[in-house]
């Protein structure tokens, strides 16, 4: 008896998982919806031992790539909840690595904060790449003391509005995108994405409005089962920073999305130094994840630069 | 703002309130004279309070790392908040690297956010070790094998380090991928840390004699003890017997945790998974100049590709 790669079926992966807690990025109509818009195939693979699901993890695969559709996105892993802490889901994600790496040329996965140990990958040659994104917890809505200091103003000039104006949030997005520099048909996917994403149950959307004329709003991509919250889209507020703008919509957001029985936020990025900064503001926890990206191509040429170096080395310490 | 400072400026104001043996003037020297590098030391304060300290190795126009096994002696104030560090590791960066060519450090598994390398244009390693609490219990096969050890006649005894061949050893150790083109400065250090009576030895012997020998460094301020290394052995039972009574002799001696000094080679970090310790991860951060030179630039070629494509689309 020993481990067994298996490529499943949706409804099979469904029926493995069922019992478990499946956050958004694991459900049937975030997979259903993403594979859509990108125009992704799906590849469920399951590792077994001794016939027993060890791990499941549900790709996304576009000609001879695994992929990931964007940066508002995390691989949803499956682990079997007795294995979790033991050697056997490192030996599983060997298993697996390895099969994926006889498939495809170019891997690349962004993986869960749930997984912390990055060593299957490393000793499969992939590259890593650390991550950070902050989490706030809703139980106690405490900010910095510049933030308090906003949200406390009295003079109110602005009104908020939960998953309305739609037409607007889109438009507004889109142009925010832009000026992002994001690339065209990179936006396009995003804009599709989270449209897609919305007509599933998936996305609310929070705004502020200045005398009855939207402003800006925050994008939330929502996990009841995990009572769970994503930030990945939150608008620019431009002329409105001074007068506080960006912290109120975000005390709104967050307050409203605790109202609604959400526990955690994750304010999706920490990693690009003034925004980082900003985010901090709201007192949340750092954690870090992994990107991880395998190419065949590049590992064959590592390979061979490794051994020419190893044999100059080895010529220059006998010269010596 | 920080700034370099002397021997005795650290004797007072590190040493005397981080009580650790890897802030210790005596650790530090004695590791700078074995690899001949100079020492230098660093320290961040705000109101005469010390917030960030670190004493690091160099060698001609860089940072080096000389300990493969343990961590860069550097340490932040407790109670920090998330934007003070990143205003003090960014300061700390930008020091060492106006000074300094190449930079390496192998961060303490205390420091878990690195952003500030990653924005300073460091290359990023990330590693992992096994920490555990000797109080914790073992696995049930790990007792039973240590038992069978023990009832076999295998014996335990902890010697200075000095009493042990450590030639041999580092032999022995190479293979576990200790650099050989420098083992005389690795000898020297040793030998110095077995002088501080900070290197203990554990030695396994059954009727034959001495099946396992492993080395472990004290730090008793902190109650945490490093297993460096550990000799390869015929034994089936002697690496399990060894780790078993060395984290009994821990309890004895007080010392509270133990750090098994990497889980980044399968087999080996396998066989260090069984004793029940914690997995943490550390990173170690290269920094290159004209890497990061090189990296800057196709940044910045790829950000004005992408602006003339997205141009190119809008108008």
């Amino acid at each position: 008896m020993s481990y067994k790669y298996q490529e499943i079926d949706i409804e099979r992966w469904c029926e493995i998982t069922k019992e478990g807690e499946v956050g958004v990025f694991g459900s049937k109509e975030f997979l259903l919806t993403t594979a859509e818009v990108y125009k992704y195939n799906f590849l469920f693979c399951l590792v077994t031992y001794n016939g027993n699901s060890i791990l499941t993890v549900p790709l996304f695969t576009h000609k001879s790539k695994v992929t990931f559709p964007n940066h508002y996105f995390y691989q949803f892993v499956w682990q079997n909840e007795w294995e979790k802490e033991s050697w056997s889901v490192l030996d599983a994600w060997d298993v697996l690595l390895k099969q994926l790496q006889s498939k495809y040329t170019e891997i690349k996965i962004r993986l869960p904060i749930s997984v912390t140990d990055s060593r299957p990958f490393i000793w499969n040659n992939f590259d890593i790449n650390i991550k950070y994104t902050y989490i706030k917890t809703l139980v106690d809505l405490c900010y910095h003391q510049n933030i308090k200091r906003i949200v406390k103003k009295e003079k109110v000039e602005y009104t908020f509005k939960k998953n309305c104006d739609w037409d607007e949030n889109w438009k507004f997005h889109n142009e925010d995108l832009n000026s992002f520099g994001v690339r065209v048909i990179h936006k396009s996917s995003y804009m599709k994405y989270f449209k897609g994403l919305k007509d599933s149950g998936l996305v609310q959307v929070f705004n502020a409005y200045h005398n009855n004329v939207f402003l800006s709003s925050i994008l939330v991509i929502i996990d009841r089962r995990l009572k769970t919250a994503y930030f990945p889209l939150i608008g620019t507020a431009d002329g409105h920073y001074k007068s506080g703008l960006p912290a109120m919509l975000y005390n709104y957001t967050l307050t409203e999305l605790k109202s609604e029985g959400f526990e955690t936020v994750d304010l999706v990025g920490a990693n690009i130094r003034n925004i980082a900064k900003y985010k901090s503001k709201f007192l949340p926890t750092l954690f870090p994840f992994f990107e991880v990206s395998y190419s065949k191509r590049a590992v064959f040429a590592k390979t061979k630069i490794l051994k020419i170096k190893k044999i100059i080395g080895k010529i220059l310490f006998w010269v010596k | 703002m920080i700034k370099e400072v002397d021997e005795q400026y650290w004797s007072n104001n590190v040493s005397s309130s981080k009580k650790s043996l890897f802030f210790e003037v005596d650790f530090l020297e004695g590791v700078a004279e074995s690899f001949s590098y100079n020492l230098h030391y660093f320290v961040f304060e705000n109101k005469n309070k010390v917030l960030m300290a670190a004493a690091l190795y160099s060698d001609g126009n860089n940072i080096v790392t000389c300990l493969p096994y343990t961590y860069s002696s550097i340490y932040f104030g407790d109670g920090l908040s998330d934007r003070k560090y990143l205003l003090i590791t960014n300061d700390f960066i930008r020091f060492l690297k106006l000074k300094w060519q190449k930079i390496s450090l192998r961060l303490p598994v205390e420091i878990k956010d690195i952003r500030p390398f990653i924005w300073g244009g460091f290359k990023i390693s990330n590693r992992y070790t096994y920490l555990k609490e000797t109080e914790t219990s073992f696995p049930k096969k790990v007792v039973k094998n240590a038992e069978k050890a023990t009832t076999d006649g295998m014996t335990l005894k902890v010697i200075n380090a000095e009493d042990i061949d450590l030639k041999t050893c580092i032999k022995s150790f190479a293979k576990q991928g200790f650099d050989k083109r420098i083992v005389q400065s690795n000898l020297e250090m040793l030998a110095s840390l077995t002088e501080q009576n900070q290197l203990l030895a554990f030695r396994a012997d059954t009727n034959e004699g001495c099946v396992c020998t492993s080395l472990m460094l004290v730090d008793a301020m902190q109650k945490k003890a490093y297993a460096l290394l550990i000799s390869e052995s015929l034994n089936e039972f002697a690496h399990v017997y060894i780790n078993y009574e060395r984290c009994k002799w821990c309890i004895k001696n007080g010392i509270s945790q133990i750090d098994f000094c990497g889980a980044n080679e399968p087999g080996i970090a396998n066989f260090k998974s069984s004793f029940n310790g914690v997995l943490t991860s550390y990173s170690i951060v290269h920094y290159n100049p004209k890497y990061a030179f090189f990296n800057k630039r196709i940044q910045s070629l790829r950000e004005i590709a992408k602006l003339i494509i997205s141009r190119k689309f809008v108008f």
